[in-house]
């Protein structure tokens, strides 16, 4: 790995962290109407709110100053760790934020490793017996997969697991058994895209000179097929798993609904419908920052993954 | 003639492919005493690896359709896949053509050289955990132990400052560096046959003169038998007892070194070697005028090179070749063999080319 | 062994067949293409074909299960739901060609821009669409159309706002390749203007990746609007709108499972549809165009 890459690198993401949080501000101001008068109508619960109670609320808000001046207040408030107060019951949105995050956390941690686990044995078993039956099975279930919109799939499961066969609870972040329904759900999905690619990518390595020579060594075909195979498939197959990110982001919210679950999805939708514009731009913030960091967290594991590649480099 | 290590009986392997089949290996047959270096000696196409393959059974895609494979008394063709397993890095080991194809490119060389050790030493779910790399549950004084007889490998083969090349990875080597690394690799287990399918193609005159000389060493020292594949005579004659020739996956010619190289009684032989005497570049010699190994598909009866043959009969082309002694251990396969080298400037000229009936038989 | 050698003579022949993915990638294809055309169809025909109207309420048939008359049964308000199915393709497909169009053109004139002027312009361009492309695409689509206020224009604009990202860097990688190339260069040199350059030259270049992409994206955009329409921002109610059908359905997900299974099902073969035609549309590229259109 080079420093001077690296350093690009992290500049790069810098400028993008910017653009992410000037574009979170700035989408309250797409608004139609003044922000001001239109949240003050909601939380009187549809009362014409009067003049003096509008430009108090700015003055108080900050809203009447010019959109750089509020969002480097915001920004400085951010970098301090405080997102602002919600405004309906003036808690803060980092406490809010903080006390939904572990819930939404355990569904992408559950959902990637639902997705692996089915993804790359059903990949493996294609590539090696491509054209069986098998490969055929995996690869409709997975064209089904990725055409399927996953609260459809969510609400199958909860018809056929909860309401007929009565196995899981329908709703819910209790316990683990809340957690398997949503992230089967999310999970499937992503296990469609991943098992394609981990066959494409198996297909092309298990013909590769040193899975002949790993053979020649006296190895068994499992070890070969899971160290030396795999490992080599991998790369592109972390790629996807980065670019999945996305769906597992934009899966959560939808899924969280479907199985309401207390979670950033159930917190931004709600306060999307409340026009609580504070808890909007901190979680459309911290969702931001997280793919932003999680992708390059990927960019780095290629270098361990496959040490031919230096960061930033191209892969040969 | 009990006591050869490798015994190969007329070995047939075949490929099918959507354009048809193909006898990648047609009827071969040779031994490898102990203690003895064989060369395999042909032009791309002629079998050279498919045999070198079948002997490992790595064959796939290609398949043995008949003939036998006796390893140290045991039948190879009809061995269990977990009898194949122990035997192949173990008893048998196989260095190929390109290191930098061969070496897995995400582990480093130590790691593959000490794996090449561990393979035969572990048992069971140790093993599995090993390979997995899952490093809590590694058995780790024994990986520490492998990895210290991976150095000595290295060393061995003759990598410079292997302490510090253990850790290297594929990509980092040069690529005679590389080649010793795979030969450490074969070397791991002290088998008792080394089978190196063109080891030293893609290196340099030096690397591959030092490759060689350690392979002659191996043998003086540990008494390995070689098996040595290769297109190129000079390798061959540098290092080889004996050689069979190849052609279109038969044997053409076989017999000691110094026989067959300074007295060939095979047209194809004598072909072959009057080319490498007038080219003495490797790329050229594969473009020379000669007579290259047909892509044969389906079957075909007579001698493969009697298109080819400046001495060409009816009788080539008839039936199949019998194999003749020429002396005790030198067999040919050529209905026309006495020829000598006088009376084949004057063939050449009372006898046209091929009949013109006869239809080329280009696939 | 015998098992593994002949798995591994279909693998070989299975790679030299590319990137059919072991099915044969025309029948596929032409699947994908039927479904479409048949999509289409029923859009255009649908309100003619259908045996109800779909806003026709009878409160006497409530949730009734699929039966002759209903072959996908009735809604919560006695409502035919295969009439109402039936016109909910016309909003699914046109709001699908309709935000697709949108982002392809953007993304390609901004592409064409960025990759062409280069310098300042492509840098700050670039950036932007850097930015987008930080946000998982849904997420910000739900905040734009949530700020936006709850309608289907809404959610149109939302979703082709932050989707032309993509589209963008796909016109300025092929650009900044084509850049260098003779007809170009030669072109420069017949001192044509920029503007004749970039639509006569460079544009026809790229319009079939372009066009693959945006294949592949229709489903993606049929999926996002349902998605958005499910959380309640699209189509309102009594509009026969799939994602919205399915959300009231699934109040009554005991009584009358067909209320979200068939908009589900809707869904789902539509997009498989223009997936499968994207997919194949893809084969038909060059390897090269293929091998750009991997980076997405």
């Amino acid at each position: 790995m080079n420093g001077q890459e690296l350093c690009k690198r992290l500049l790069t993401m810098a400028i993008v962290l910017l653009g992410v949080s000037l574009l979170t501000y700035g989408l309250i101001f797409i608004t139609p109407g003044d922000p001001a008068r239109t949240i003050l109508t909601q939380q009187m619960g549809g009362q014409i709110p009067s003049q003096e109670a509008v430009e108090q609320f700015r003055a108080e808000n900050g809203l009447d100053d010019p959109f750089l001046v509020q969002y480097a207040h915001w920004m400085g408030d951010v970098l301090q760790g405080d997102l602002g107060h919600s405004y309906y019951n003036d808690r803060s949105v980092s406490e809010m934020i903080i006390q939904r995050l572990p819930n939404t956390i355990a569904l992408a941690v559950a959902s990637i490793f639902v997705a692996l686990v089915i993804a790359i044995p059903a990949g493996i078993a294609s590539a090696r017996n491509p054209g069986s039956q098998a490969d055929y099975a995996a690869q409709i279930g997975s064209l089904i997969g990725v055409s399927m919109p996953n609260f459809w799939l969510g609400y199958l499961l909860i018809i056929v697991c909860s309401l007929r066969l009565n196995l899981f609870p329908v709703a819910g972040a209790a316990g683990l058994e809340h957690l398997i329904l949503p992230s089967l759900t999310l999970g499937s999905g992503m296990a469609a895209v991943i098992a394609r690619l981990v066959r494409t990518a198996m297909l092309d390595v298990l013909d590769d000179a040193y899975i002949q020579a790993a053979r020649a060594k006296g190895l068994r075909e499992r070890i070969i097929i899971y160290k030396h195979a795999l490992r080599n498939a991998l790369v592109p197959v972390v790629t996807i798993i980065g670019l999945q990110l996305s769906y597992v982001l934009n899966g959560a919210v939808v899924i969280e609904v479907v199985f309401q679950r207390p979670g950033l999805g159930t917190l931004l939708v709600d306060a999307i419908f409340a026009r609580d514009y504070p808890v909007v731009q901190g979680v459309t913030l911290l969702i931001g920052v997280i793919f932003v960091l999680m992708n390059f967290a990927v960019d780095l594991t290629y270098s361990r993954l496959d040490p031919r590649i230096d960061l930033g480099g191209d892969p040969t | 003639m009990s006591e050869s290590l490798l015994r190969v009986e007329n070995l047939h392997t075949r490929f099918d492919s959507d354009q048809g089949t193909v006898d990648a290996v047609n009827g071969v047959s040779f031994t490898v005493d102990r203690a003895e270096i064989v060369g395999i000696l042909g032009e791309s196409g002629s079998g050279k690896s498919a045999t070198a393959q079948s002997i490992c059974r790595l064959e796939a895609p290609g398949k043995i359709v008949d003939g036998s494979i006796t390893f140290a008394g045991r039948e190879l063709t009809t061995a269990a896949e977990a009898t194949l397993c122990r035997l192949r890095g173990n008893s048998i080991s196989m260095v190929f053509q390109d290191p930098t194809e061969t070496l897995n490119p995400v582990f480093s060389v130590g790691e593959q050289i000490a794996e090449s050790v561990r393979i035969h030493e572990s048992s069971g779910k140790q093993r599995l955990l090993d390979f997995l790399g899952v490093s809590p549950f590694r058995d780790r004084s024994a990986w520490e132990n492998a990895r210290e007889r991976a150095i000595e490998l290295m060393e061995q083969v003759g990598i410079p400052n292997p302490d510090a090349s253990v850790s290297s990875f594929p990509h980092e080597l040069s690529g005679g560096l590389r080649q010793r690394a795979v030969l450490a690799t074969a070397l791991a287990s002290e088998p008792a046959l080394l089978i190196a399918d063109e080891p030293t193609t893609a290196l340099d005159t030096t690397t591959q003169a030092d490759i060689l000389r350690r392979l002659r060493s191996l043998r003086d020292e540990q008494n390995t038998s070689i098996l040595l594949i290769s297109h190129d005579i000079g390798v061959i004659a540098q290092t080889c007892d004996r050689v069979v020739v190849l052609y279109d996956g038969q044997v053409m010619e076989a017999g000691p070194v110094e026989r067959i190289l300074t007295a060939p009684k095979h047209p194809y032989t004598r072909a072959l070697l009057s080319c490498s005497v007038r080219n003495s570049d490797a790329d050229e010699r594969g473009h020379s005028a000669m007579a290259r190994p047909q892509d044969h598909t389906g079957s075909h009866e007579g001698c493969p090179f009697a298109d080819h043959c400046q001495h060409v009969t009816d009788a080539c082309r008839s039936g199949p070749i019998q194999t003749t002694e020429a002396a005790s251990d030198h067999r040919l396969a050529c209905v026309e063999a006495p020829v000598s080298e006088a009376q084949s400037v004057s063939e050449q000229q009372e006898r046209p080319a091929a009949d013109g009936g006869q239809q080329h038989d280009t696939a | 062994m015998s098992d593994r050698a002949a798995n591994r003579r279909k693998r070989q022949a299975d790679k030299r067949q590319g990137w059919t993915d072991g099915l044969t990638a025309d029948r596929l294809g032409q699947f994908g293409i039927g479904v479409v055309l048949t999509l289409l169809v029923l859009a255009a025909l649908g309100p003619v074909v259908s045996p109800y109207d779909p806003a026709e309420q009878d409160l006497s048939n409530r949730l009734e299960s699929p039966s002759l008359s209903h072959p996908f049964g009735t809604d919560q308000l006695g409502r035919d739901v295969l009439t109402r199915l039936l016109h909910g393709a016309r909003f699914s497909l046109g709001i699908a060609v309709a935000v697709t169009t949108v982002r392809l053109l953007v993304g390609t004139a901004v592409g064409l821009v960025a990759g062409y002027a280069g310098g300042w312009v492509d840098e700050a361009l670039m950036r932007l669409v850097d930015t987008l492309l930080a946000f998982p695409g849904i997420v910000l689509a739900l905040v734009i159309a949530g700020i936006l206020g709850p309608s289907l224009v809404n959610v149109m604009l939302a979703l082709a706002v932050v989707g032309w990202a993509s589209y963008a860097r796909l016109v300025r990688s092929s650009v900044l390749s084509l850049r260098e190339r003779e007809f170009v260069t030669t072109a420069r040199l017949l001192g044509r203007s920029r503007m004749h350059i970039a639509t006569r030259h460079l544009l026809p270049n790229v319009v079939a990746p372009v066009v693959v992409l945006a294949t592949l994206d229709i489903g993606s955009v049929i999926l996002g609007t349902a998605g958005l329409s499910f959380l309640g921002l699209g189509a309102q109610p009594p509009t026969p709108e799939w994602g919205t059908m399915l959300a009231s359905g699934r109040n009554y997900l005991r009584q009358a499972w067909w209320l979200v299974n068939a908009p589900g099902l809707c869904i789902m073969v539509t997009v498989l549809g223009f997936n499968l035609l994207g997919d194949s549309l893809r084969d038909m590229l060059s390897p090269t165009q293929t091998a750009q259109m991997e980076e997405l």
